[in-house]
């Protein structure tokens, strides 16, 4: 018989064995370049989807760093409202290349953008990098400059301080500001704040190259701020809620998620340090039979959340991942307030020992 | 003339003793409730002769509610019938969280005094994070608010409790108190969660129409905090203070 590169080939190279045969227990995930750790300090960020992975990862006993607590004196759920605790900064989704390529560079005092703050009706202050971050804006601009501040020290330090990077590129649409490009996560002009000018705000879809070349930039930042950093990129399977290209929203969803697809896969065969995990392919490829998204067809079910993980910890992870909350230290912090409340009570207590009779 | 004794025994005794120590106080009297600092009320009025009757809670299990916490205790009702009603009910929950400086120092804007000092170093809440926060730890005082309210109606006056102090030394020459290894929190924090609190207690009020009494002025410094003479311990005014309360509230007899 004839030999060809086919012949003897892996069963993972072969659709037959490796998919049509494993139905839904198809696993893509082949050879992943490193480990994470249990010790390894994880910063995720991107877009939607990469929640899923933040949320998990910090569930089952990994390091899953936050830079910006939430300080104990607010209540959990006022925490969650105000977005602690989402990504390893209060960035908010991030969307494109381009928008974490201009993170960093803002963070760092080398891009500050023209369009620096929106206002609301009521006279509050939105970030248009991070619209979303506070419920109702900033109510003065003094807090809003120091929050930002502080914002930035935690993206520092949290660039200079992960032994792995996980990054979800979710979309190639963006709307850029004319003057100096910066890429806003949200069309200004929407719900979540600032005036639409066509004057000023275009349109950019960006290609296999702006996505490269983006994502470049940022890996030699990083890098020279993190030489050790590990970076591992996913492709987000969740479609576009629109398009602003004249176009079907699912032909205009193939393309940004082909151009983020390729993107990946040159970037990883380029850089060292650098892996791809296909939570895009696990969720929308024929093997799910769309059986992992909502009934919207867009939204992934908590059971895809579950597959990925479920191979994330299998193939990129020390352990398995089954539910383990991370040690659990306790710090001068803990229970502070309890304390606090303990000394206000006994304060309270206090005045039934005073009679009054004097006033020394 | 006014009584302020408590019982140290469960909760039906309370309500009794509280009743029949209010039984030698004249029926029309005006009737103070609140918590500890009702109890800086009734030690003025008690040192002025100002007929005023009380209750002031933090004693019991669920004060100052009935067994079955769907009401106020019958005791507390029945001197509620008649006759102006001052409120100062509220433990002091900025106090709470604010007097004592965490190990991971906090400060926050002020919108309504966004000039108030930043603490160097700390770091900076969202101000409406911070005000949702106290609003939902004093939810319990607004809801003994509430139902003071149902009871007498046009007939409450709600009173602030008194600024912080601003002197840390003046605060920490309490010796009776533990504070451990944490510091006093800086004067311009305490005072802005005092703010919030006085803040969200002016809305309340406001919604319902119920009249409120700010911290008389002869006891506050020019920049808003209490002055040091008038401190009874970290956290409360004493009997000198509680006597501008009482002309204010001659005002509503």
């Amino acid at each position: 018989m004839a030999v060809n590169p086919y012949h003897g080939a892996s069963p993972h190279r072969l659709w037959r064995r490796a998919v049509s045969i494993q139905g839904a227990e198809t696993d893509p995930v082949h050879a992943f370049p490193f480990t994470v750790s249990t010790t390894d300090a994880v910063v995720t960020a991107g877009s939607c989807f990469a929640q899923h992975i933040s949320r998990r990862l910090a569930a089952s006993g990994y390091k899953f760093l936050i830079t910006e607590a939430a300080h104990p004196f607010l209540e959990p759920d006022t925490a969650a409202a105000f977005n602690y605790g989402r990504f390893t900064a209060r960035y908010g989704n991030i969307y494109t290349a381009r928008q974490l390529l201009q993170l960093f560079h803002r963070a760092y005092g080398t891009f500050t953008p023209v369009e620096d703050a929106w206002r609301t009706d009521t006279g509050a202050w939105i970030d248009p990098f991070r619209p979303q971050i506070q419920p109702g804006g900033f109510p003065t601009e003094a807090e809003y400059r120091a929050d930002r501040e502080q914002h930035f020290a935690a993206v520092r330090t949290a660039f200079e301080t992960a032994d792995v990077f996980i990054f979800t590129l979710g979309l190639t649409e963006c709307w850029e500001h004319a003057v100096d490009g910066a890429a806003f996560p949200i069309c200004p002009g929407t719900s979540a704040g600032g005036v639409f000018d066509p004057e000023v705000h275009r349109f950019a879809n960006h290609s296999v190259s702006d996505v490269i070349e983006d994502m470049e930039a940022f890996f030699g930042a990083l890098r020279a701020m993190n030489p050790q950093v590990r970076v591992i990129l996913t492709v987000s399977p969740v479609p576009l809620v629109a398009t602003a290209r004249d176009a079907h929203v699912l032909v205009a969803t193939t393309y940004s998620k082909s151009v983020l697809r390729v993107a990946a896969e040159t970037l990883v065969s380029r850089h060292e340090k650098t892996g791809y995990f296909p939570s895009y392919e696990i969720i929308t490829g024929p093997q799910s039979r769309g059986g992992y998204f909502e009934d919207d067809l867009r939204d992934v079910r908590a059971e895809g959340v579950d597959r990925v993980m479920s191979l994330f910890f299998q193939h990129v992870c020390e352990t398995s991942g089954e539910s383990q909350p991370a040690e659990q230290r306790a710090t001068a912090s803990d229970d502070f307030f309890e304390r606090a409340k303990s000394l206000n009570d006994a304060l309270c207590d206090e005045l039934l020992l005073d009679d009054g009779s004097s006033a020394d | 003339m006014a009584t302020r004794q408590l019982p140290s025994a469960g909760h039906d005794t309370w309500g009794d003793e509280m009743g029949s120590t209010n039984a030698s106080v004249p029926a029309d009297a005006p009737v103070i409730v609140g918590n500890s600092h009702a109890e800086v009320i009734l030690a003025s009025a008690a040192r002025e002769g100002f007929p005023l009757r009380g209750w002031a809670f933090g004693r019991g299990p669920q004060p100052p509610w009935s067994e079955d916490g769907t009401e106020l205790h019958h005791a507390v009702q029945e001197n509620l019938q008649t006759g102006r009603v001052f409120s100062i009910v509220g433990r002091s929950h900025h106090e709470e969280r604010g007097l004592l400086q965490h190990p991971v120092p906090f400060d926050f804007v002020l919108p309504e005094a966004p000039d108030l000092p930043l603490t160097p170093g700390a770091q900076i809440l969202p101000y409406e994070a911070v005000r949702e926060t106290l609003l939902k730890i004093m939810t319990f005082d607004f809801q003994i608010m509430s139902a003071v309210w149902d009871l007498a109606g046009d007939r409450m006056v709600h009173i602030l409790t008194q600024p912080p102090l601003k002197n840390l030394e003046a605060i920490e020459k309490f010796p009776a108190w533990d504070y451990g290894d944490a510091a006093i929190s800086p004067a311009h924090l305490r005072l802005k969660l005092y703010r919030i609190y006085a803040s969200a207690t002016r809305q309340w009020c406001a919604k319902r129409g119920v009249p409120v009494i700010d911290p008389p002025f002869e006891g506050l410094t020019d920049d808003g905090f209490l002055r040091d003479e008038y401190l009874s311990n970290a956290t409360h005014a004493n009997v000198d203070y509680g006597v501008f309360w009482l002309r204010r509230m001659e005002q509503w007899l």
